[in-house]
């Protein structure tokens, strides 16, 4: 009974080998497999970045398995959980990459990309940023190893710079988390706008961890004239002041979020960030033939459209994918060659992996917070072309 | 502008007010520092939540506290009472191991996305005060601590068991002595704090966003109003409490560099002035 068993098993599996061949599955088999090792924050302040972003990495191994693979390879994806903090982080990845899943992406803040960062090649590893927007990532912290396929803070405040001009709002109140990026964030807006000719009367620095935004929100109120808000807040603090803005009034003003408009502080706000303006790095509505595609599967799968942590995790596996495309090759020094420089086709058209610094090159995107099928979410207002990317600072040193 | 100012520092402060009379009274009667009360206000903010949005806020401001109290027995039951005899390091530990409990429980069953609670209809409108509008919901708020505040005073002052209560807290050995069962009255006390939990929990959700991480937010400033008013004592929370909301809210304005720090400011100047709070030990 046993034999018997055993051979129609045998049988199934020839039939099936036989049938498959034709189909090039017979070389997923073979080669060695894609292993990607994503680390992204699983727990902690940055797990619903993070939940997205591993979303977009599975999405994009499931359909490149389906295709057949990448370079007839099967892609496998192990995930781990960073913590939201750069001590996990720098631990979990060289887990990863010491268990064999060396071709690294993922974590959500700059500061937990660049602990990842430190020893890419003693864990023979590469590692693709896809949400971090640090520019030292690409600046004086750049690695040969390390790649970033989302916009850097530089890139969104050209991009600002750029939209500014046709803003017509003349006096600005500017409200901006007290650690380095808010402040950054308010110097540039303010530097911005006296060169365009406008006033911030009322610059406000909530401390990290500000519950209630009533006391700045009645500065900026009590400000004669305001007639346009910056806001540079990150994670719950955001959303809390998105909320209570929205229950005083303030929202009749024009709002421009810097990295404001993300998807979990639009859904966890309802319809207060409905009309705020800000930079965005991926969308549904962006009109390319890959785009179109991805976003028809995704919605197939998940009946909605990708989020843009989602679509810019998707799109950073898909720079793995090129780089062994081109490298014919998994091991992360050859990738790594093979992907500096490279142009290729991506969900945002063309784009080019810049070799000085390791910055994808891609359009920039401003848009603002709109009902669509009776949900608000970022909708695409405006395309930037390539052109307006500023170069390399000429910090990264790249051996 | 100072006295809208004055207003957004009671709002806080009404919270606080809520939050810190559980806590004060657990302390007081069990002598238990409950970390996890924190966490039961977040608890508390997400059944709010649930309830809210298959019924409305009114039954989440009923219901919410009814199960947080029947938890707040099971807590006394089955932790703090078996625990009394312990060196309270223990008990500060367990406290802190079932912090870390819930907010796993929150995670698991709620994710780990914020969520939030609308203002309820009959309050989602602004209203005009010292020429500025302001969401109706925050004049609920101070509203809402007032009643607690009172009704926690009348409690204590005026009813059989609250005089227990006053008495066990000073005296637990003498009152139970005295035929007073503190076991029991222990149990009804921690259930009142945890639904008092609870309740900060449910008011809280429609001004301030529902995250897993929420408890944090709330229990330093608790603790900071606690020691500052006196370990134990109620009257001494609610003086605490105001008082820390002003600072906030009028340190945020016109101090902005120091206003992440003069809550705890606030606490040293009152501990080197009196060194067992506004109103010692006394409830």
């Amino acid at each position: 009974m046993k034999k018997s068993i055993n051979l129609f098993g045998k049988t199934c599996i020839a039939l099936a080998v036989g049938a498959l061949a034709p189909l090039g599955a017979h070389a997923a088999v073979d080669k060695e497999p894609l292993r990607i090792g994503a680390v992204s924050s699983v727990s902690g302040v940055f797990a619903q970045q993070g939940e997205e972003v591993l979303r977009g990495i599975q999405f994009a191994a499931e359909e490149a398995n389906r295709k057949g693979g990448v370079d007839g390879r099967q892609v496998a994806v192990q995930v781990a959980d960073d913590e939201s903090t750069p001590e996990a982080g720098r631990r979990v990845a060289e887990k990863l990459a010491r268990d064999g899943n060396n071709l690294l992406i993922g974590a959500i803040p700059t500061s937990i990309s660049q602990a990842i960062s430190q020893n890419l090649e003693r864990w023979n590893a590469l590692y693709v940023v896809v949400a971090s927007k640090g520019d030292r990532l690409t600046g004086e912290a750049c690695k040969p190893r390390m790649f970033r396929t989302n916009h850097s803070d530089a890139m969104d405040m050209a991009m600002f710079t750029e939209w500014m001009k046709g803003v017509k709002e003349k006096n600005f109140a500017v409200i901006a988390a007290d650690y380095a990026w808010g402040r950054d964030s308010a110097e540039f807006f303010a530097k911005q706008a006296k060169s365009l000719g406008k006033s911030v009367p009322v610059s406000l620095f909530p401390p990290l961890g500000t519950k209630d935004f009533a006391p700045y929100i009645a500065q900026i109120k009590d400000a004669p004239n305001v007639d346009g808000i910056w806001v540079a807040l990150a994670g719950r603090d955001l959303i809390a002041f998105t909320k209570q803005a929205k229950e005083f009034g303030l929202t009749s003003k024009r709002i421009i979020g810097h990295a404001a408009i993300m998807d979990f502080v639009v859904k966890a706000t309802g319809d207060a960030t409905k009309g705020v303006w800000g930079n965005i790095g991926y969308g549904a509505e962006i009109d390319t033939p890959a785009n179109q595609v991805f976003v028809a599967a995704w919605k197939a799968k998940y009946k909605r459209v990708p989020t843009e942590n989602e679509g810019q995790a998707y799109n950073g596996a898909q720079a793995i994918f090129e780089g062994v495309r081109k490298a014919g090759s998994v091991k992360p020094a050859d990738v790594a060659a093979a992907l500096r420089g490279l142009s290729y086709d991506s969900v945002y058209g063309k784009v080019s992996m810049r070799a000085e610094d390791n910055q994808l090159v891609l359009p920039s995107y401003i848009g603002q917070v709109k009902v669509v099928d009776g949900q608000p979410r970022p909708v695409i207002e405006k395309r930037y072309d390539v052109a307006l990317v500023p170069a390399p600072n000429g910090s990264c040193k790249l051996k | 502008m100072l006295s809208i100012n004055i207003f957004n520092g009671l709002v806080y402060g009404a919270l606080l007010v809520v939050m810190s009379s559980g806590l004060a009274l657990i302390y007081g009667l069990r002598r238990v520092v409950n970390f996890a009360h924190g966490s039961l206000y977040m608890l508390g903010a997400y059944l709010g939540y649930t309830v809210a949005s298959h019924t409305n806020f009114w039954v989440a401001q009923v219901a919410v506290p009814l199960l947080m109290g029947l938890l707040g027995l099971a807590l006394d039951r089955f932790a703090f009472r078996p625990l009394q005899d312990r060196d309270p390091l223990t008990v500060i530990l367990v406290t802190f191991g079932l912090l870390l409990v819930l907010e796993d429980l929150v995670q698991t069953v709620w994710g780990k996305s914020n969520l939030s609670v609308p203002a309820p209809d009959l309050l989602s409108a602004s209203v005009d005060l010292f020429g500025m509008s302001v969401p109706a919901y925050r004049i609920a708020v101070i509203f809402f601590g007032l009643v607690v505040a009172g009704a926690l005073t009348l409690w204590l002052r005026y009813s059989k068991m609250g005089l227990f209560v006053r008495a066990a807290s000073t005296e637990p050995t003498i009152t139970s002595m005295q035929g007073v069962n503190v076991d029991r009255l222990s149990g009804l006390v921690v259930a009142v704090g945890t639904a008092l939990a609870g309740l900060a929990g449910i008011i809280a959700a429609p001004f301030l966003s529902l995250s897993p991480s929420m408890s944090s937010d709330v229990i330093i400033d608790s603790f900071v109003v606690v020691v500052t008013g006196g370990l134990g004592s109620l009257s001494g929370a609610f003086a605490a409490a105001l008082l820390l909301g002003q600072v906030q809210a009028v340190g945020a304005v016109y101090l902005p560099e120091f206003a992440t720090v003069l809550p705890y400011v606030l606490m040293m100047a009152v501990l080197l002035w009196r060194p067992a709070g506004f109103a010692g030990n006394r409830v």
